[in-house]
């Protein structure tokens, strides 16, 4: 007997299939079904993984979906709708996107009449309702929607009445002369997930299991039952009828072709000819003086391989949406993979200079691999709206949409909603997922149960770890990818459902970026990137003073900045700003932009867990020889000095050594981007090694390279993806050294971005001899401003700048912005600003009524104490401004004269240096007056403590006592609980390095405090000095109001 | 002149007396905290040692503290707690004001003579609190607001006001000591404290040197008749504790009780409770309804029906221990309640059991009589149920003994929703009476016997359910006997047996 089940609900109706949808495929196979439909609930995003599965299982997949469709009040009218064809599919497709665009995210509406007018071609199965009567009304319309393509669904899952339930359907049949087929409410792949299933149910409902009642399915038949079975449950022909609508379905989704955007193209051009063209116009733009052979080579193969696997389309959208950003002076940039091509390089896509490096072309594009490339472009993150906005207007919603991303069960999610589900107390649930402990020791978990009185038979302490198990990775809803864009020739719902997104006038597609590769669809990822918005402010700013306004204007290898760069000096710059990234600077002295390359990619988990970090600086140093087994490893790892660092070099290097085929070590890099997740790594173990041992190498280095591999991860950078990053980690650098006063600006009006506060990057500013004024609403403009003074000049303007730059003055002034002060908005700023061009302001009553200030922008200035000239100091300020009275415009014109100051207010005391401070911190996020450890010196509030700044100077081994604000606290995965503690005078940041039993002692120190004094021992590596801690003490008390928050890294 | 109590642990104590949670000592020790709004509102000793603080989240405090357990606040059962606490000293005055979250108001002026001065009713209600074994603390006001905001400091800052010549509190004293009150410790919302703080004014002796109309000005009428207020210069009216209309007091046993004779001095507690709430609403009851708690949460309930018009403590005594005996205690008891709802008015006259009219016939009171001549454990009635298992889908649902389960509330409530969902699962196909607890039955020879043979005449109907509590595996078919008697059998998958559960009539 041939069986396919027709109707098929997976876990991507979401909270009800209580199984993924391969394990149905492949469930299905194993039983011998000749095929299943996928049906779920008004959706196709489980239909992809499906169709993999069905392929690796050779078995038969038809697409369709069941819908509840309006009828009368609280009935529904239940339909499965299968495609038979290309055309079916599409007319599904749009049905689906009609009924989820009507409603909101998450629910869709559907009326027959719908079906009339949009269903031509589907095969439909009507299930019948308990009522006879109106069964026999339902049945009427369809029974003309679908002439010769309807047919009625029984299912036999022993309920109470299956009997009964099968003469009325009978009876139906009769009457309607349609046929009966079986199908059977599939929601598990096997039976064992009905607890999994009823879990579901209660999450869904909100409810608790114990609660549900009859809500919950009354037994587990709707599984994949064993062919056998069926037979005896249903009579021959229902089954065989199964066959008989399999027969009719031929469409498979490897039939959706993707048909590329004209508008790209100019008429009379082929899309190779038009790319051909781009590109050399673009070469000759890159190399004025001529391109070498060397290059000249790799732009033709490159041209050669996309022609054959006729991705122009590709790369001409691509090109279109980079070059409309050009035009709008959108600074943008690609990365990752698409930095390996010469093409992309001449089409402005990537920065990476083909000529400079040695990149791997088949790591972007390979025809081995058959599969389309990933171009990924960021643009500045303030600004990638524009060009969203862009994408939809030259293609239409129609034929634009953004992919979706599948959120899925994560431990602590499932272990919430587990948890409510089988009505286990919320402080009980909150506890559990915070502290995961439990989680490797199931015992501890059972302990805790009993030790809550919660566990009486140890029952559910056993089903909360099963079913959290169980649920982990379910898909929950569906999300917008952060910017994965597809773009059509056809109407997009033809070929996927559309549906709306939580943002207001977004939609997206039901299929994420997995399906759409497994489908060899082509995806353009518009991704935001902070430092973009900051460099493309910096160049506004220095192309008022100086000739330095595009990325080309700035200088090469310019050893200045290097020379910064190894001092560590890198507060704010892209990339390297990290604390672990500061403290190899000085180690690794990058000298050339290829250092920066290394510096990028070796400070990343995937080196420091593969052991690279230390042989390669030792080799760099020239401490350690450098040894190649033979010239074709010299070969791949020549440039990094025998280390592997980059994913690249690590498939090269199983190529060479190991033998692998392009292929072969493309498989391995993906399956080294998923270690960790699963053990598919492990599989290309003995082939790596046996490929090494047979090509004469050790057992030892063979064993080594597998160890490094797996260190790698997925947290191991391309090559492409450092260098595209160095280029900007080189440009912020340049200009930080060079143009220092308009570089913090920039970065203070991109926030938020980066790895520092407002409050660091002003330090730190301070620290380079930028005299930074205070907001102020006679001077300030929304956003921070550079202006010029007479003081002296920056720390880094000697002789070694001047030579490549023009002696010539700078701004070394920064005026804060009011986009600092906090509840304050940019528009009000903008009416201020209109305002005092008129006249200055007389009054704090002057401002409010001229500047139109509602109470909450009104109080933020005020408490910010933006207004010196207006009061004598915030307190007084504050006083006026809550005199004032709302909704009493009229008298504007009674208050320009400057008021006198009330009694009252002459007595309101001044803030002492400590509230001024606090206040500052709350308002602004940051003081220009003291800081809070010079405020505890100066007043003897803590003991004598050494300062940052005469860190550098101590000794390795020598005892220290520091003291300082807690601005981080960052506990790594890799580090074996060591902790590490960034602390802040007024003189610079700490680095304290806390071992695991410090931790363990002084946890609660650690954890609750704002201020820290700690006593240890100097640790230092040339100019890297480090405190361990031996004794950490909570002073946060001194300064009881002083709040400001770390930023912590678990 | 006032008295303030202030419960700084009432979240946590008022959990530690609650039935819903088993605490031992040990337990009390662990540390724990209450959480209102995802924020520590309350916490422990041991839990304040691990650098638990008011106002920090739940991360924070697991951070800090890892094995720390945490309960959410149960404002209702606070309340509770307080209005108790408020009836037990209600002879210590009748002008009692019960605050929202752990402060009493006590008008003691008139008190003071009664109980011979300041000193001694300090004394005695210390005293009495400490029996009720709260945390608490005290400060005296020359008004209500004084009171209150006193009493976040040790009792002597305020005793320091009182001058002992004169038995009065020394305004000019009190002024001082109210001047260097915080301003965070005023009653207003945060917004009102943040504004009064970002002028500069932090303590209350700031506020009161600003004219009124400069301070209604700035931070609103709330902050200016709170001021007055405590000042003394605008009246503060208080709605006074009002004795509740029904008595319900619950006592846990530090050491649990092992026998009936061990229940005496409880029961002789609460009834003496109950008898003074009597006195004071004037009422007398009808029924003295007891509960039990044993170690195994087990909850022995019974009603004790009062026909004596009178309020009489040895009476009720005595009728309640008769009552007990009739029950085995087959745990240690840790806990009992007595509730007293149905009150009539003291003179009331007395009825005539079994009056024959059909109100009455209707009425609880009727019910309960028949009841009382019955016993309880006779008298149910059934209701259904929304489940699939069958044994669970019919329901004894009581009346009086509130008690289902061990669950106090549960029966009214699940008879509550079934009411709501008006459910019917159209099974025509189940029996009108159903076993108890399912017989087996015999298979042997491919034939069921039971009492003859029984023959298969419907296809199954599978329930598998209920794994949470007790896993239930079953095919349920219409069995026919040989009698024509149609019966409704399953079999067990679990126990692979054959059972027969219910009769058709």
């Amino acid at each position: 007997m041939k069986y396919h089940e027709l109707n098929t609900t997976t876990n991507f109706t979401f909270l009800t299939g209580a199984s993924h949808p391969e394990e149905l495929v492949a469930r299905a196979a194993e039983l011998g079904y000749a095929g299943l439909a996928i049906t779920d609930e008004c959706t196709l995003a489980g239909v992809v993984r499906a169709h993999v599965e069905a392929k690796k299982q050779k078995i038969k997949l038809i697409i369709g979906s069941r819908f509840l469709i309006d009828w009368q009040e609280e009935i529904k009218l239940e339909l499965i709708l299968l495609c038979p064809c290309r055309e079916a599919y599409a007319e599904l497709s749009s049905l689906i996107t009609l009924a989820r665009r009507r409603t909101d995210k998450g629910s869709y509406q559907l009326k027959v009449k719908d079906l009339a007018l949009h269903i031509s071609r589907c095969l439909a199965i009507w299930l019948p309702t308990h009522d006879y009567q109106l069964s026999v009304k339902q049945l009427q319309p369809l029974n003309d929607i679908f002439p010769e393509r309807l047919w009625i669904g029984y299912h036999r899952l022993l309920g109470s009445n299956d009997y009964q339930r099968y003469l009325q359907t009978l009876d139906l049949a009769r009457q309607f002369e349609l046929p009966l087929v079986a199908q059977n409410k599939i929601l598990m792949h096997v039976k064992q997930r009905l607890r999994l299933q009823h879990c579901l149910t209660a999450i869904k409902t909100n409810k608790t299991i114990q609660t549900l009642g009859s809500e919950l399915i009354s037994n587990a038949e709707q599984h994949l039952r064993r062919l056998q079975r069926l037979q005896k449950l249903y009579p021959e022909n229902l089954l065989a009828e199964t066959q008989a609508i399999a027969n009719r379905c031929h469409f498979s989704l490897d039939e959706l072709r993707y048909e590329y955007p004209d508008e790209v193209l100019p008429k009379n051009l082929s899309p190779s000819d038009y790319l051909n063209q781009l590109v050399f116009d673009g070469a000759n733009k890159r190399w004025p003086d001529g391109m070498n052979d060397k290059v000249k080579k790799q732009i033709e193969y490159e041209l050669t391989v996309i022609k054959k696997l006729r991705y122009e389309h590709y790369f001409l959208t691509v090109y279109d949406i980079v070059l409309f950003a050009r035009n709008q002076k959108i600074l943008c940039q690609g990365r990752g993979s698409a930095a390996n091509s010469a093409v992309c390089y001449c089409l402005f896509i990537t920065e990476v200079d083909p000529g400079q490096s040695d990149l791997l072309f088949e790591r972007f594009i390979s025809e081995e691999r058959d599969e389309p490339p990933d171009i990924d472009v960021d643009f500045e993150h303030q600004r990638r709206e524009e060009v969203i906005q862009y994408i939809y207007k030259k293609y239409s919603r129609e034929r634009a949409a953004i992919a979706a991303t599948v959120i899925t069960y994560r431990l602590k999610s499932a272990i919430r909603d587990v948890g409510k589900a089988l009505g286990i107390d919320l402080p009980i649930v909150e506890y559990l997922s915070k502290s995961l402990a439990w989680w490797d020791k199931p015992d501890s978990l059972q302990n805790y149960f009993n030790d809550m009185n919660l566990s009486r038979d140890g029952l559910l302490a056993n089903h909360f770890y099963q079913l959290v198990i169980g649920i982990l990775r379910f898909p929950r809803h569906l999300s917008q990818h952060v910017g994965g864009f597809i773009i059509t020739q056809r109407p997009m719902s033809t070929l996927v459902p559309v549906e709306n997104a939580t943002m207001a006038d977004r939609t997206v597609i039901q299929w994420d970026k997995y399906d759409i590769e497994a489908l060899g669809l082509l995806k353009i990822d518009v991704l935001g990137l902070g430092m973009l918005t900051m460099i493309r402010k910096c160049l506004e700013m220095t192309a008022s003073y100086s000739p330095i306004e595009h990325l080309p204007d700035i200088p090469k290898e310019d050893p200045a900045t290097y020379q910064m760069l190894c001092k560590g000096d890198t507060v704010g710059v892209f990339q390297i700003e990290s604390r672990a990234q500061m403290s190899m600077l000085p180690r690794l002295r990058p000298q050339c932009f290829y250092d920066l390359v290394i510096q990028i990619a070796i400070v990343r988990p995937g080196p420091i867990q593969g052991n690279m970090v230390h042989p390669y600086l030792k080799r760099r140093n020239g401490e350690m020889p450098t040894h190649y087994p033979n010239d074709e490893i010299k070969a791949v790892l020549k440039r990094t000095l025998g280390v592997p660092i980059f994913q690249e070099q690590v498939i090269k290097l199983a190529m060479v050594a190991a033998g692998f085929s392009g292929g072969q070590a493309d498989q391995l890099r993906r399956a080294m981007a998923s270690w960790g997740r699963n053990g598919d790594l492990y599989q290309f173990k003995d082939k790596l090694i046996n490929g090494m041992l047979s090509r004469g190498y050790s057992q030892e280095y063979a064993e080594r390279v597998f160890e490094q591999m797996k260190g790698f991860g997925s947290y191991g950078f391309p090559e492409s993806h450092s260098a595209s990053f160095a280029i900007l980690a080189y440009f912020s650098s340049w200009l930080k050294r060079h143009h220092t006063a308009a570089f913090y600006c920039a970065l203070l009006n991109s926030q938020p971005m980066g790895f520092y506060t407002p409050s660091q990057l002003v330090q730190d500013a301070k620290r380079h001899r930028i005299n930074i004024l205070p907001v102020d609403i006679d001077h300030s403009d929304w956003y921070s401003t550079i202006e010029f003074s007479a003081s002296e000049k920056s720390i880094y303007e000697t002789s070694v700048s001047e030579k490549i730059t023009p002696e010539q003055s700078r701004p070394d002034t920064i005026r804060l912005g009011m986009h600092l002060v906090k509840g304050f908005n940019e528009k009000a700023a903008l009416r201020i600003c209109a305002a005092r061009k008129e006249n200055e302001f007389s009054n704090i009553k002057d401002l409010v009524f001229r500047a139109r200030l509602n109470a909450n922008e009104r109080d933020a200035l005020v408490r910010a104490n933006t207004l010196p000239r207006l009061a004598k100091h915030r307190y007084q300020a504050q006083w006026q401004s809550l005199g004032i009275e709302e909704n009493k415009p009229l008298l504007t014109e009674l208050d320009t004269l400057p008021q006198q100051p009330s009694e009252v207010e002459c007595s309101i005391s001044a803030p002492t240096v400590v509230d001024d401070m606090t206040a500052d911190y709350q308002t602004i996020g940051l003081t220009l007056n003291a800081h809070p450890m010079a405020i505890m010196r100066q007043n003897n509030w803590i003991q004598v403590c050494k300062k940052a700044s005469d860190l550098r100077h101590m000794r390795q081994g020598q005892f220290v006592k520091v003291a300082g604000v807690v601005t981080c606290r960052q506990r790594p995965g890799t580090a074996a609980g060591v902790l590490f503690l960034t602390l802040e005078d007024e003189t610079g940041n700490m680095n304290i390095i806390v071992w695991k039993s410090t931790v363990e002692k002084f946890r609660q120190q650690i954890l609750a405090s704002r201020l820290l004094l700690i006593k240890g021992l100097i640790e230092r590596e040339k100019k890297v000095v480090h405190v361990v801690a031996g004794y950490i003490e909570d002073i946060s008390d001194r300064l009881p109001e002083f709040k400001r928050n770390s930023r912590d890294f678990h | 002149m006032w008295l303030s109590i202030y419960l700084p642990q009432l979240p946590l104590e008022t959990l530690y007396r609650s039935q819903t949670v088993f605490f031992t000592a040990e337990h009390k020790h662990k540390p724990q905290a209450i959480i209102e709004n995802n924020l520590i509102v309350c916490a422990n000793s041991s839990a304040i040692e691990q650098g638990v603080k008011i106002n920090q989240s739940i991360s924070s405090a697991y951070a800090l503290c890892h094995d720390i357990i945490i309960h959410e606040r149960n404002l209702p059962q606070e309340r509770q707690q307080l209005n108790a606490l408020a009836l037990s000293l209600y002879h210590f005055s009748p002008n009692i004001v019960v605050e929202p979250k752990g402060l009493l108001l006590i008008e003691i002026a008139h008190s003071l003579k009664l109980y011979k001065g300041l000193q001694n009713l300090i004394a005695t209600l210390t005293q009495e609190l400490q029996q009720e074994a709260i945390t608490f603390q005290l400060a005296i006001g020359h008004n209500p607001k004084s009171a209150e905001i006193l009493s976040h400091k040790d009792l002597d800052y305020s005793l320091a006001c009182w001058n002992l010549d004169t038995e009065q509190i020394d305004r000019n004293m009190l002024e001082l000591k109210l001047a260097e009150l915080p301003v965070e410790l005023m009653l207003l919302p945060a917004r009102r404290i943040q504004q009064i703080r970002s002028v500069g004014i932090k303590q209350l002796g700031q506020l009161k040197n600003i004219p009124d109309s400069a301070i209604r000005k700035r931070f609103g009428q709330q902050t200016s008749d709170y001021l007055l207020q405590l000042y003394s210069r605008k009246a503060d009216p208080k709605d006074y504790f009002v004795p509740p209309e029904s008595f319900q007091q619950k006592l846990e046993f530090i050491d649990v009780v092992h026998h009936r004779q061990g229940m005496l001095f409880p029961i002789k507690r609460l009834v003496q409770m109950l008898c003074r709430f009597l006195t004071v609403k004037q009422k007398n009851c009808q029924c003295l309804h007891w509960e039990l708690w044993d170690t195994e949460s087990n909850v022995i309930g019974f009603d004790v029906l009062i026909s004596d018009s009178q309020i009489s403590d040895r009476t009720f005594i005595e009728l309640t221990q008769l009552n007990l005996e009739r029950y085995t205690l087959h745990a240690p008891i840790e806990a009992i309640a007595l509730t007293a709802d149905k009150l009539t008015e003291l003179n009331a006259t007395n009825r005539q059991l079994f009056e024959q009219t059909e109100t009455f016939k209707q009425s609880t009171a009727f019910v309960n009589k028949i009841r009382a001549k019955l016993g309880n454990e006779s008298c149910y009635s059934l209701a259904q149920r929304d489940e699939h298992v069958p044994e669970l889908a019919y329901q004894q649902v009581t009346e009086i003994s509130h008690t289902v389960n061990g669950n106090p509330k549960a029966s009214r409530e699940d008879q509550h929703e079934y009411d709501k969902s008006g459910f019917d699962n159209g099974s025509t196909t189940r029996p009108s009476w159903l076993l108890e607890t399912p017989k087996p039955i015999h298979f042997n020879q491919r034939k069921l016997l039971w009492q003859g043979e029984l023959q298969i005449i419907s296809a199954q109907e599978r329930i598998t359910s209920y794994w949470w509590k007790k896993k239930v595996a079953r095919d349920y078919f219409l069995a026919e006997h040989e009698d024509g008697t149609l019966y409704w059998v399953f079999y067990d998958q679990l126990q692979q047996q054959w059972f027969l559960h219910g009769v058709y009539s």
